[in-house]
């Protein structure tokens, strides 16, 4: 048999056709000169990607560049940028880095610099502590796009009736949860606390945190030594666990409750307390989202506590960041991006709808204090606020944390033992790493 | 010597073999490699582009040493028997009930087959909120009749239950499917020949449909098996591994070791010891139960 043109075209063209498979979409050629007047902009699902929906349009209109929104599974999403960053993907011109990995990705040389995208004057206004975060061996590779820090939630109503008022220390707190756990009006069991105790992305990190800070602990000492095991870190985790264990004011099923569920029990009028992220105000202080309890609910400051004499104050702030990707082929539609969200017309259109930028100026805009009341805190609680330690080992430290703690709670092992055994843990890879002998 | 007309009639099989053959080493064998050359590095994830050091068997000695590796064999171990095993009694029973001249039997195999049509996303998001404490219709149920809420993802032995219930509710069609096919194509004159011969139900059952469908057995119950052992997405969506580990398969752990953990040479080292088992696990499958044609 004669081979033919034509089967060896229609082979030709399958090989081709194969490869094209491969290939991750449409590209735009890369900008010559001008800004290019589109930038496509990653996202995970939440608050974050309903916010952006609605604050693209405003810089859409003012710069002239369109977005297009990169909507992805929060729980996927760890893996899937990592994937992208890691590989050199074109795929994306802005990303919205979740804090703890900023590091790692830093160190991997996957981000693209920010040193001459901010002015001076822009960078005055930004909140120092925030936006020295974006800097990795320093050089500026990140704008904070969210100064995320907890708060105190308190149901005004049930703390009357029982004769209580919204907890200033963890004492009070678990007086409260006490007073409130029992039989509720309509016979359902309430619960004076809920929190988060699973692994899941590091869940019970991003509420026992708070806890650990507020009373006093620290991760790392000034020479990079872990300390989570001193006597305040070993006693937060002791008392988070007997929020549990020991004083049952919490639900049994804390080990599944994420940040949705806990919001959940709270709007279902089933908690009295919880601690949550300042993001959560929208979602349980508003009638739109929770009409049962939204005027019965106040917030405040984190409860501190009294260590030797002394009151401190302390909870977890986080900082997710907007990152260029060093791959992306539209770098100054993204600078402009950048730029944008760092002044204040676009920090005061992601504060209005939701987030918390860091240009201190939208603190102060009647504007946006108008639509958002939680920020009548927001300033003195954003002294308080500590962040998980920002290294390149920060995932694997993090890992470690989490699933400890998870434990204590479980009751596979004591609070102490889990302190000392992510201690001894953090210390095999911080010494390896060089940060101390 | 070999004229052209002869050389390119013997090279056109390769022409049409190449796209497949280019996909099946982009796709598979390339990773393959790739993946065995990360698991002999100790390799951050920032590291995934200059490469980690040179640590030869280092993680697998790291991983046998590891409790959450153990811990994940174990679970996964639970998994594979109890589903595969819950999966062939229901799929047959399915598959037998299907093969039954019944009222509307056309309407219930179409029935049958709508677990197979949820992705696992969507059923295990699904499942999930209906064996949430607070407000799931499972725990609605039980307390309507007077029984106590269960701690469907929050308790250790109750996640498991429920990861297995979601997945063999998803997967017994597919089992029923597969011996419904075997059950099809025995020969009515058997069992007429049965029949006048004094066999009872039971005894057509067992000397007549098991024996014949014996191969369609051992291709669910394999296929199942690989599937099962190598899970993902039903317990990533259900219990994301937990409580504390303890719906944690093999391939969560992978993930976690890599993208939670950043330790993206041990997580290539368990993926290969994964390999390694499954294909063990095929090769003696197939060894002692392997059927010849008559």
């Amino acid at each position: 048999m004669k081979a033919s043109p034509f089967a060896i075209g229609l082979s030709v063209l399958l090989t081709v056709a194969s490869f094209s498979a491969f290939a991750s979409g449409k590209q735009e050629a890369p900008s010559s000169g001008s800004a290019p007047r589109h930038i496509v902009l990653a996202v995970f699902t939440g608050p974050e990607y309903s916010n952006m929906e609605i604050t693209k349009n405003v810089f859409e209109k003012q710069t002239g560049i369109s977005i297009t929104i990169d909507q992805i599974g929060r729980s996927a999403y760890e893996a899937k940028f990592t994937t992208e960053l890691m590989s050199g993907s074109h795929a994306w011109d802005v990303l919205y880095l979740q804090g703890e990995s900023f590091q790692a990705m830093a160190k991997a040389g996957t981000l693209h610099s920010l040193q001459d995208v901010i002015s001076k004057k822009v960078q005055s206004e930004l909140i120092p502590a925030a936006f020295q975060k974006g800097y990795y061996d320093g050089k500026l590779y990140a704008l904070v796009a969210n100064w995320h820090t907890n708060y105190y939630y308190y149901r005004k109503d049930l703390l009357a009736n029982d004769g209580l008022t919204p907890a200033t220390d963890w004492r009070e707190f678990l007086t409260n949860a006490q007073k409130l756990t029992g039989p509720g009006p309509n016979g359902q069991q309430m619960y004076g606390d809920v929190y988060r105790a699973g692994t899941a992305n590091n869940s019970i990190h991003f509420n026992f945190s708070n806890y650990f800070l507020a009373f006093g602990a620290k991760w790392l000492n000034s020479k990079f030594q872990p300390v989570m095991n001193s006597p305040q870190g070993i006693a937060a985790l002791q008392y988070y666990v007997d929020l549990k264990n020991k004083y049952h004011v919490v639900p049994p099923d804390v080990a599944a409750v994420g940040y949705s569920e806990l919001n959940q029990y709270f709007q279902s009028g089933r908690v009295g307390q919880v601690i949550q992220w300042s993001a959560a105000y929208p979602v349980l202080m508003t009638k739109a989202q929770s009409p049962q309890t939204y005027d019965k609910t106040g917030e405040t400051l984190v409860p501190g506590h009294h260590l030797n004499g002394t009151y401190v104050r302390g909870s977890l702030a986080t900082n997710d960041m907007w990152i260029i990707p060093k791959a992306s082929q539209r770098v100054a539609g993204a600078d402009a991006f950048i730029r944008w969200m760092a002044s204040a017309a676009g920090a005061k259109e992601w504060a209005i709808n939701g987030d918390d930028p860091i240009n201190s100026l939208v603190y102060k805009d009647p504007e946006v204090l108008k639509a958002r009341p939680d920020y009548a805190i927001a300033g003195t609680a954003d002294q308080y606020a500590g962040t998980f330690p920002a290294l390149p080992e920060g995932p694997q430290l993090l890992s470690i944390w989490t699933d400890n703690l998870a434990r204590a709670v479980e009751g596979q092992i004591t609070a102490k033992q889990a302190m000392d055994t992510i201690a001894a843990k953090w210390a095999v890879i911080l010494k390896k790493d060089g940060y101390y002998n | 010597m070999i004229g052209r007309a002869t050389r390119r009639r013997r090279l056109t099989p390769y022409y049409f073999a190449a796209p497949a053959v280019i996909y099946l080493f982009g796709m598979w064998i390339y990773p393959l490699i790739y993946s065995v050359n990360l698991s002999l590095h100790q390799t951050e994830i920032y590291q995934l582009m200059t490469g980690g050091s040179f640590v030869g068997l280092g993680n697998f000695g790291e991983l046998f040493q590891y409790n959450r590796f153990w811990n994940s064999l174990r679970v996964t171990g639970i998994l594979t028997g109890v589903c595969v095993g819950t999966e062939f009694l229901l799929g047959l029973g399915l598959a037998i009930l299907l093969n039954t001249a019944i009222v509307a039997r056309r309407v219930f195999r179409a029935i049958a087959i709508i677990p197979l049509m949820l992705t696992p996303v969507v059923l295990g998001t699904d499942f999930k909120i209906m064996f949430n404490y607070l407000y799931g219709v499972v725990n609605w149920a039980l307390t309507t009749v007077g029984l106590q809420p269960v701690q469907w993802l929050s308790n250790s032995f109750w996640a498991m239950v429920s990861v297995m219930i979601t997945e063999i509710w998803n997967q017994s069609s597919f089992v029923a499917l597969i011996l419904l096919a075997g059950l099809q194509s025995i020969p009515t004159e058997l069992y007429e020949s049965a029949f006048v011969d004094g066999a009872n139900n039971f005894r057509i059952f067992w000397s007549i449909r098991l024996p014949l469908i014996l191969p369609m057995i051992f291709v669910a119950v394999f296929w199942r098996t690989i599937a099962v052992f190598r899970i993902f997405d039903v317990p990533y969506i259900v219990t994301s591994g937990g409580p504390v580990f303890s719906t944690e398969a093999l391939s969560l752990l992978v993930n976690d070791i890599g993208y939670q953990a950043g330790q993206m040479g041990l997580a290539a080292a368990l993926s290969l010891i994964m390999i390694v088992a499954m294909i063990a696990f095929a090769l003696i499958y197939n060894r002692f139960f392997r059927f010849e044609n008559e």
